[in-house]
């Protein structure tokens, strides 16, 4: 079974080219249903107004961090099964385990390939199914 | 809690292990089981439990190896798996006998094994996910645009974007070096880094990337606090933002199909931010290759400058090769200029000294000159008669005086930080302001005393705001008025007698002489009919309380007008000049003495006693006619010195002494220029010109009203040394 391609993504970054690279990045694997904020807190405030299926967020933001968005959406009770991919520099030791115990779905070091991203959605995705 | 419960965790925990649908620890599975052994470890320390709490804590490395890909996931689950159920048995030890009888070496020497002795230590930098399998040569632009992702637009709004988030940093930098402990600055700065590296790794932008990598390393270590916010920190930082400003542009200039200009090195600033890592001391830049030969006499200023641009030409040359193939310069001269550049990167023959310490020597060097000077002086060695004393007096004296000249050049640093400061504050200025200006420097090796350095920053970082803020126009006023739309601002800096002369000039709209004169004349400043030289009504600004800007902002509007910066110059015993041309620009020229530490002072007599007037607050030296001299009953006494009538201050009466002479005419009257005004000061006799080394008179003499300090005099006694503002108000007070 293939995942969805309609998928609502969200992608949350303040360095718009990042945004722009990532929406590049999912549309060779098939995804255009894409969303984006700035920082933590545009993102919390897209997520209220419209259902989203996805967030794909870098670490370090102004304002709110990728990590305490993380924590904000899963401590919401509408929004905490919602699927986290974080997006980090580096898999710094420290911040990848702040985020695996934050509950994030999976995370993805930069820079990455349309495949790689690819293969992180189709996991997330398909263990939520199952 | 008690081991009971603790056991209930962890059967909580193995229960969950043994519900999970698949053979795998996926990531949001990893991130419950750690978050229970966390619980778990917690509690176990809290019972002394240490087998539990070692078992559990192997089985959260273990964990955190998974999540990281570090250890292979099957592997993985097979140890946790195992780990579970030991943990489960250790927990019934403890339950039922408060120990357990077991060991779990055996199992925690094969977790060892597994994840990579040490444990504890290690910080996994995982960069083997990198896509990219060429390597290119670190520090240099991969300058072939062939391996670049073929998306242009992307690259497009890499530029733009990270020009302007680069353009960020220096606002910041400003902000830190006022606050270094401020760790939302450091953030600030650090975060443009990490977004252009991060782009720039997706781009195959290997030079900026590694840059880029490089100085948010050495940012996350000042925000870890394993580095000190050091200006010499900050200004690598700026050179590094520098450096990737220029890479950028570059590259903007590839896209846009200009020739690129040469390569940029990176590997200098690479060397710098590791050394700077380390921890070690920051060395200077380096002198180009140029400067050091134009020092060694080799290649003049403008050769140089020629030679410069002819290397630009494609294809791009180094400087040496220029000047070798056009035979402007030897081999040899290139070479050993090439030798003494790398010297100096390599030179560690500095210590750093604590600024009190040099204090202290200077001072101690001032006392010997004077000590040598009464010995020198001393009648009872003169009349010996003995010429061996005579040459060795007189050797003492030579050496003594080249000890006080290179004490004192001990505390000289060279202006350049500070025009560094000031060239960002114009950058950061214009850009608030949308002015498009330039900053130009000359004479940045210029020295000065280290003491100096901030005494005088206050007032140039006036000018510099008034020089944006009033003196350069708007870009389309510029153009209207047929001037280049980027304006320019240009700092100079040289020595000049005992003086570092600093010359803050602009290209701007100038002073208008008209409007400074309408608006002295409404401040009754001047009268209406007043005939006034340009250079008079220039200086007409300098006035307490003027201002001619129609508005005021918040860069230089701050209720200060340039009074208040003459005043702070001429505290530092300086001076302040205005040039003007209207519509083609100002320029702001200030001297100031190379040092605080010595006075150019005039001895005077008054009775028996003896003060020092400075210098530079004299106007004239007279005596006066007897005709020139009024007094009216009730009223202050004047002279008349060539028209102008001015008050006569008795130094005798002001420190209550018995003087020679009491009659102007008979005296000498000294002209001193205070704030504002002059008087004359009634002196018995002048004894002559002195530098003296000026000597604090401790906090309880501190506040006494007309002197600034003391001098111990050449022939050993101890004279005031007078403040000719506290003198004014002092006789105006009586």
């Amino acid at each position: 079974m293939s995942v969805n391609k309609n998928l609502k993504i969200l992608i949350v970054d303040d360095f718009a080219t990042m945004r722009k690279v990532i929406r590049n990045l999912l549309k060779q694997g098939g995804f255009e249903n894409v969303v984006e904020a700035e920082d933590g807190v545009a993102a919390l405030k897209v997520l209220k107004s419209q259902p989203v299926d996805f967030i794909i967020s870098d670490w370090n933001m102004p304002n709110m961090s990728g990590l305490e968005l993380l924590k904000a959406v899963r401590s919401d009770d509408e929004l905490k099964a919602l699927p986290f991919l974080m997006v980090t520099a580096e898999a710094l030791k420290d911040n990848v385990v702040a985020a695996v115990k934050a509950g994030v779905s999976n995370y993805i070091v930069k820079p990455f390939t349309a495949e790689v991203l690819n293969e992180k959605i189709e996991k997330i995705v398909k263990s939520l199914a199952a | 809690m008690d081991y009971a419960e603790l056991r209930r965790e962890i059967d909580e925990m193995a229960s969950s292990f043994l519900f999970l649908e698949k053979k795998e620890i996926d990531i949001p599975t990893a991130g419950q089981f750690l978050n229970q052994i966390e619980t778990v470890t917690g509690h176990a320390e809290t019972l002394h439990a240490g087998e539990i709490n070692r078992l559990a804590g192997g089985l959260g490395q273990l964990l955190e190896k998974v999540v990281l890909d570090a250890v292979d996931a099957a592997v993985g689950f097979g140890l946790f798996e195992r780990g579970i159920v030991l943990l489960q048995s250790v927990a019934d030890g403890y339950c039922n006998a408060g120990r357990y009888d077991g060991s779990i070496d055996g199992f925690m020497g094969e977790l060892a094994g597994a994840i990579g002795i040490p444990l504890e230590t290690q910080r996994e930098e995982t960069e083997s996910a990198t896509p990219q399998a060429g390597s290119v040569p670190a520090g240099t632009v991969a300058a072939s645009g062939k391996d670049r992702v073929q998306d242009e637009s992307l690259l497009k709004d890499f530029i733009t974007e990270g020009l302007e988030y680069i353009g960020e940093i220096e606002v910041n930098i400003l902000n830190l070096e006022q606050e270094p402990d401020n760790k939302d600055y450091i953030n600030a700065i650090f975060r443009p880094f990490h977004s252009v590296k991060g782009v720039a790794s997706f781009l195959n932008l290997d030079g900026i990337r590694t840059l880029a990598h490089d100085l948010e390393t050495l940012l996350d270590k000042a925000r870890n606090e394993a580095l000190p916010v050091t200006p010499e920190l900050i200004d690598l930082i700026l050179d590094g933002s520098d450096t990737l400003k220029a890479m950028i542009g570059q590259l903007r200039d590839e896209m846009e199909g200009r020739e690129a200009t040469a390569v940029i090195d990176t590997s200098d600033i690479a060397r710098r931010i590791k050394l700077a890592e380390q921890g070690a001391d920051l060395p200077k830049q380096p002198k180009k290759l140029g400067t050091i030969l134009v020092e060694e006499g080799v290649i003049n200023e403008e050769e140089l400058e020629q030679a410069l641009e002819r290397s630009q030409i494609p294809p791009p040359r180094k400087l040496g090769q220029t000047l070798i193939s056009e035979g402007i310069a030897s081999p040899k001269d290139v070479s050993r200029a090439l030798r003494k550049q790398a010297q100096q990167v390599t030179d560690s023959n500095t210590i750093r000294v604590d600024i009190k310490k040099l204090d202290d020597l200077i001072d101690m060097v001032g006392e010997l000159v004077i000590t040598q000077s009464m010995i020198r002086q001393s009648e009872t060695l003169q009349s010996l008669g003995d010429r061996k004393i005579v040459r060795d007096i007189s050797q003492l004296a030579s050496i003594t005086s080249e000890l006080q000249r290179s004490s004192t050049v001990l505390r000289m640093i060279p202006i350049k930080q500070t025009f560094q400061r000031m060239s960002r504050l114009v950058r950061d200025l214009s850009k608030n302001s949308g002015k498009l200006v330039n900053v130009v420097t000359v004479g940045e090796d210029t020295e000065i005393d280290r003491n100096m350095v901030d005494e005088i920053y206050n007032p140039l970082v006036h000018m510099i705001r008034n020089a944006v803020d009033h003196g350069m126009e708007m870009p389309e006023d510029r153009i209207k008025a047929g001037k280049p739309e980027r304006g320019t601002i240009k700092l100079k800096a040289f020595h000049r007698g005992g003086n570092i002369v600093i010359e803050i000039s602009d290209d701007g709209r100038g002073l208008s002489r008209e409007k400074i004169r309408q608006k002295a004349i409404k401040n009754g400043l001047i009268g209406s009919t007043d005939a006034l030289t340009d250079q008079e009504v220039n200086r007409l600004i300098l006035l307490p309380g003027f201002s001619t800007a129609d508005k005021i902002t918040d860069i230089s509007g701050r209720g200060v007008g340039m009074d208040v910066v003459k005043q702070a110059v001429e505290k530092l015993r300086g001076k302040m000049d205005i040039q003007s041309t209207e519509g083609k620009g100002t320029t702001f020229v200030t001297g100031f003495p190379l040092t605080m530490a010595i006075i150019d002072g005039m001895i005077v007599k008054v009775g028996s006693e003896r003060y020092i007037l400075p210098t530079v607050a004299i106007r004239q030296l007279i005596r006066p006619d007897r005709a020139s001299y009024n007094c009216i009953v009730g009223e202050a006494e004047t002279i008349n010195v060539m028209g102008r009538l001015l008050p006569l201050v008795r130094l005798h009466k002001l420190f209550d002494i018995e003087p020679v002479n009491r009659n102007p005419w008979e005296a000498t009257l000294v002209v001193m220029e205070g704030e504002k005004r002059s008087k004359c000061l009634l002196v018995d006799e002048i004894l002559g010109k002195e530098e003296v080394v000026i000597k604090n008179l401790g906090e309880s003499l501190k506040r006494i009203k007309g002197v600034s300090g003391g001098a111990i005099l050449g022939d050993g006694n101890v004279g005031l040394i007078l403040d000719p503002e506290g003198l004014f108000e002092m006789a105006e007070a009586n």
